[in-house]
């Protein structure tokens, strides 16, 4: 799996200031099937660290702040 | 604070007597996966937060708890100020049925005011099936919430009381809510069928078809042989979800005058309507069937001919 390590678009975004990752939620990384989403040692916000997606969607639903976005491309809608 | 020998439920109260708010939320996310039983205790406290958010995110985990250990939790929870916990309160209130939550929740229902909360306890009182319910729900049936009246049509239907048919027959007639209506014409089945028939016969008309159709599905469990006419006419309603449900009516009646009506069912453009009257067909399984039966077993959708095939089997066996 490729590392995402300078910045583009990755499928999942999560809004920063919904996110309650530095309270100590895991809530998406936990759902996560490909384990692509960690937590960022700067901000302690969740964020999308591998550029990986089955577009499975948990981690989306089950966010309590509602701060997860997955941006499904347009051929598979 | 309780103090806890388990060390995992021992770490969620710290955290949970956090003075962040965003903290205790996290923590209530992470009791739900706490096995110790103590751990509703935790819960409880998490109900009563100060903050609205904390207390949403406990009333969406109380389902997975034991609740009546928290009756009273969640009684109080019924007038907190937020929709979510109030709705989360009154829901795992009514998966509760320990007749010990009657009396605080009839207290509850004197207090209570607000339509969404009524309607909350009315629902939670339901299963219980306690008989004192009766008054505050007879005079609930006049609520100007259509909500309260249609849990309050539900609660008499549990009571299966006798003296309650005329309320019901009235709700079912004359209610301006058709939700109230079709509830009213559902709850009337523990009734002796002919003491309902007079009100059957009124409703199979109403304006709307659930109305109707709950109607259908009302004779049916009955099994109010007279009503025979009105499933017969009702095979010819405008909507097919009502010929749908007449069709299943006649079946369970199990009366060979209603064949024809069913033949011609069963030649529907709706193909949930044939397969309706197939199953009728079927379970009447009589000779004058067969041909209807017969036509079915090549009908365009894979389900009416998967039932054809077994009212034929029906037939051959009869």
């Amino acid at each position: 799996m490729p590392i995402a390590n300078h910045h583009s678009a990755v499928p999942v975004t999560v809004d920063a200031d919904k996110c309650i990752a530095d309270k100590g939620c895991t809530v998406c990384i936990d759902v996560c099937p490909l384990d692509v989403l960690w937590i960022d040692e700067s901000t302690g916000k969740a964020h999308m660290k591998y550029d990986e997606c089955w577009y499975c969607m948990p981690c989306e639903a089950d966010c309590p702040t509602d701060a997860v976005t997955v941006n499904i491309p347009y051929l598979l809608r | 604070m309780n103090v806890f020998h388990d060390p995992e439920l021992r770490e969620l109260a710290e955290r949970l007597a956090s003075p962040d708010p965003g903290l205790r939320r996290v923590a209530v996310l992470d009791l739900v996966d706490c096995p110790e039983p103590e751990a509703v205790t935790l819960l409880i406290q998490a109900l009563r937060d100060p903050d609205p958010q904390v207390r949403q995110e406990a009333a969406k985990v109380v389902d997975e708890f034991e609740s009546e250990d928290m009756a009273d939790a969640l009684i109080a929870a019924l007038n907190d100020s937020d929709e979510v916990v109030r709705n989360a309160a009154a829901h795992a209130l009514s998966d509760l049925k320990d007749p010990a939550a009657a009396k605080p929740l009839l207290a509850a229902l004197e207090e209570s005011r607000d339509p969404f909360v009524v309607a909350g306890i009315l629902r939670a009182l339901k299963p219980l099936r306690e008989p004192a319910a009766r008054e505050p729900a007879l005079a609930r049936l006049e609520a100007g919430d259509a909500t309260i009246r249609r849990e309050a049509v539900g609660l008499l239907g549990w009571l299966k009381e006798e003296r309650n048919l005329p309320a019901l027959i009235q709700r079912a007639r004359d209610d301006d809510d058709a939700e109230v209506r079709r509830a009213a014409v559902g709850a009337l089945v523990y009734a002796e069928p002919d003491s309902v028939a007079e009100a059957l016969r009124q409703v199979v008309s109403d304006p709307h078809w659930q109305v109707r159709a709950e109607a259908m599905n009302s004779i049916a469990k009955l099994n109010h042989q007279d009503s025979l006419p009105l499933l017969i006419e009702a095979t010819r309603d405008s909507t097919w979800q009502v010929r749908e449900k007449a069709a299943d009516a006649i079946g369970k009646l199990g009366r060979v005058e209603g064949i024809p009506a069913l033949g011609e069912c069963s030649r529907d453009a709706m193909s949930n309507l044939r397969k309706a009257a197939i199953g009728a067909l079927g379970a009447i399984a009589h000779e004058q069937c067969r041909p209807y039966i017969q036509t079915a077993l090549d009908d365009p959708d894979p389900d009416v001919r998967k039932l054809a095939r077994w009212a034929q089997s029906k037939l051959s066996a009869a």
